[in-house]
């Protein structure tokens, strides 16, 4: 029995060194990257100190061309959205931002169905894992996922589970070059050309929301309220036509209104039905579309408040 | 409780712990109490159906065990094939039975098919109903003596590590094991260890990771390439072995913890160079059972006719393995095809045979291996695809769909590849005795840990941990 238990010890102890070695290693390397999308959420937690942010999920990231916005406003922005997240990890980079500096503006870039139950969008924050040694304030999201991940993050690795191919790929130079890598101030343009015909989607029908996620939702806007950073919501285009209202959009833009936030639903307005060649796919303007699209955003921005004057006098008249 | 979940291996080492701290004749006691929590934990009200079943099936037995006429011993038969099939038939195959083929033949004016679609089959119900329905056969034929022992019988039903997904034991392979105390045997403490890592390494490596490329595909096949739903539909092979082999070797594993045997489910059936190999090597628990109880007592009957018997026996046995899976046409056309290629193969054997001996062994046997596995991919289309004309679609998509084939993002193709080569050439080195780089006969300790160690690392570092459910919880 002793012999046999010094062997589940000695087999322990080689499990544990081995995970700490190969965990230290990965964490090395996570924060070293210089490319890649994991980069780029580093980037937005630890060292963005752009006036303008852009919140979301991939028709934020891919939708609002960074270098437009800093030529027509003239303020510094950095596209913070990343494909397949939702609002607890929106949340959270707002957090980490928050903990460093006030942004000036804030863009909010929002799905339909945003607050749909689904077991996805709680297993979506292991993309926040790696930062529950380094940023306190991102524990109480990371708990949202699960009751058991204060006793999985006793192992070293669990935090860069699946990503070592893009840790390693984010430390090359070479990824920054390659079409679909690169990433102005967090934008990453898409370069297809969807062929297909509008599709209307007649799956629609009545949800029930999940009301964590939606008071993440109501917690962002009033984080932002409070520190002062004006905040526009949107809805992205899609050459995807919906039958009926969005529960969710429904309660997004009630909330808007209750706290005077410019919102604006960009899914509904014909141009964007007209020409299937801005689009990547039926989701997802490619790059020229996106220029197009944020140009219309931009100049919605400016008709809707004096962003200048806003920008120019921080701690005073919106704040 | 999904195998897979932290809360399945400390509600594991929990009842480990206690089984060993117990004296012997409490032992079992523990493991049914265990098993019902188990089992409550998926929901409540499915504790009452399988102890229905259970004290029904126990009881019986041994009714049918003590009557001494053939007549009552008959009756008593047919009750419990009803009630046990009544069960199975009422939550899994009504809906279907109401929905899909009554109303072809009736008008239902006013048939509202809610009540039916909202039956929620009850965890493992296929699996320990054909258990009791194969420990029934066994009393009626004589072949079994009737469990007196309500615990053991309980166990035998209940075992958690095998309830929800088989496999499907036999009595007479289980219930002896019960009636001896299990010493405390590190041996079954590291095999089955053992066990349990590698079916996570098929799981959660292979099986989750491929589900990832798959499921992406399966979304909207006809706009993909024919060449990636060829690719994706010999990956969802992989996946379906992967997932319920891995699922497999957990329960064999946990069983082995507390010293008791399953049987086999799975013996590298994709190295089968037929069709009739393969299905003596993939879920051995279910074929040999439809064997043993359908297909042999069909042939019996039916000797007379010669091949025609074999054919009509073998059409029933791969309708019941079809329809097993599920109420849909889908299974059933599956069940056919399988019946269809065994027919063909037991009519062409002798020229298949004349063709062995003509060729080298090595190309003959690789062509038949690849052979197999590719009828098997293309009929696991039908198989997962809820109609035949949706399959039929996919078909016609891997033909006639023009275009390169789609990578996902490289890591999704790189995890694929090295979980895939490695799972496969364990199969490769145990199906050919290549012993000696085979971990389970390494002598050497520190090696053996060592392995065992890094197969827990690669878990942690390529598992998919946030994955759905096992396939075969469906079934």
């Amino acid at each position: 029995m002793i012999r046999f238990l010094s062997k589940v010890l000695i087999f322990l102890i080689i499990l544990i060194s081995i995970d700490f070695l190969i965990g230290s290693f990965l964490k090395k390397f996570y924060f070293t990257q210089r490319s890649g999308w994991l980069y780029r959420t580093t980037f937005s937690l630890e060292n963005t100190k752009a006036d303008l942010l852009i919140f979301g999920a991939s028709r934020a990231n891919h939708h609002y061309k960074t270098n437009l916005y800093n030529q027509q406003l003239g303020i510094s922005a950095y596209n913070t959205g990343r494909d397949g997240h939702g609002i607890f990890y929106h949340y959270a980079i707002l957090q980490g931002v928050l903990k460093r500096y006030r942004p000036k503006v804030a863009i909010i870039d929002i799905n339909r169905r945003e607050f749909i139950q689904d077991k996805l969008s709680y297993e979506k924050l292991s993309s926040l894992l790696p930062y529950y040694d380094t940023h306190p304030e991102l524990r109480s999201i990371i708990a949202l996922k699960g009751p058991y991940e204060k006793l999985k993050l006793a192992s070293r690795i669990y935090p860069y589970n699946s990503l070592v191919f893009q840790i390693a790929a984010g430390n090359w130079s070479y990824n920054k070059q390659r079409k679909n890598r690169y990433d102005e101030y967090g934008y990453v343009p898409l370069f297809k050309t969807w062929k297909g015909q509008v599709v209307y989607d007649s799956t629609y029908h009545k949800y029930d929301i999940d009301f964590v996620k939606l008071m993440y939702f109501k917690k962002f806007v009033k984080d932002c309220i409070d520190a002062g950073t004006k905040l526009y919501i949107t809805v992205s285009p899609s050459y995807v036509k919906f039958n009926g209202e969005d529960p969710s959009l429904l309660l997004i833009q009630k909330i808007a209104q209750q706290n005077n936030i410019p919102y604006c639903d960009f899914s509904k307005d014909s141009i964007f039905f007209s020409n299937p060649s801005i689009y990547a796919d039926e989701s997802h303007l490619n790059d020229f579309g996106a220029k197009m699209y944020s140009q219309m955003v931009i100049n919605w921005m400016k008709h809707c408040t004096d962003l200048r004057e806003h920008i120019k006098c921080p701690d005073k008249g919106t704040n | 409780m999904l195998f897979t979940s932290i809360l399945y291996f400390l509600f594991l080492l929990a009842v480990l712990a206690i089984y060993y701290l117990l004296p012997g004749k409490y032992r079992t006691f523990l493991l049914v109490i265990a098993s019902a929590i188990f089992y409550m934990y998926a929901k409540i009200a499915y504790l009452f159906i399988i102890l229905i079943l259970i004290l029904a099936n126990y009881i019986v037995a041994i009714k049918i065990e003590k009557a001494e006429r053939q007549a009552i011993r008959k009756s008593y038969l047919t009750l419990i094939l009803f009630l046990n099939i009544s069960v199975l038939f009422f939550f899994k195959y009504l809906g279907f039975f109401i929905n899909d083929l009554l109303v072809l033949f009736l008008d239902f004016k006013h048939y509202n098919s809610t009540f039916f679609n909202a039956l929620i089959l009850p965890i493992g119900l296929s699996y320990y109903t054909f258990q009791a329905i194969g420990y029934i056969m066994d009393i009626y034929r004589g072949s079994q003596k009737a469990e007196k022992n309500v615990l053991d019988f309980s166990l035998f039903m209940l075992f958690f590590p095998k309830l929800s997904v088989g496999p499907i034991e036999r009595s007479k392979h289980f219930l002896p094991q019960l009636k001896n105390v299990v010493p405390f045997d590190t041996q079954n403490l590291t095999e089955g260890g053992k066990r349990i890592v590698w079916g996570l390494f098929k799981k959660l490596v292979v099986a989750d990771r491929i589900s990832l490329y798959v499921s992406v595909i399966d979304a909207d096949p006809q706009q993909q390439s024919g060449i990636t739903i060829f690719l994706s539909s010999m990956l969802y092979t992989l996946q379906v072995y992967a997932d319920f082999s891995g699922y497999a070797d957990i329960a064999i594993g946990s069983a082995r913890l507390f010293g008791y045997r399953l049987m086999e489910n799975f013996n590298h059936p994709f190295l089968a160079k037929n069709l009739s190999d393969f299905w003596r090597r993939w879920h051995i628990s279910l074929s040999s059972w439809v064997n043993d109880y359908i297909f042999n007592p069909i042939l019996l009957k039916n000797r007379k006719w010669g091949n025609w018997g074999l054919f009509y026996a073998l059409m029933i046995s791969f309708i019941i393995i079809g329809v097993w899976h599920g109420a849909s046409w889908n299974y059933v056309l599956f069940g056919l095809l399988q019946a269809l290629v065994l027919m063909i193969e037991t009519v062409t054997k002798k020229q298949r045979n004349k063709l062995s001996k003509k060729k080298p062994v090595l190309i003959y046997n690789s062509a038949s291996i690849v052979l197999t596995f590719l009828f098997v991919s293309f009929a696991l289309i039908i198989f997962r695809t809820p109609t035949p004309n949706k399959a039929l679609l996919i078909f016609k998509s891997m033909f006639q769909n023009p275009g390169p084939i789609y990578f996902d993002i490289p890591s999704t193709v790189l995890f694929i590849l090295i979980g895939s080569l490695v799972m496969l050439a364990y199969d490769i080195l145990q199906e050919y005795n290549n012993i000696r780089f085979m971990l389970k006969v390494q002598r050497n300790w520190v090696i053996q840990n060592l392995a065992y160690a890094f197969l827990l690392i690669y878990i942690l570092v390529a598992a998919v941990f946030d994955g759905g459910q096992f396939i075969y919880f469906n079934f």
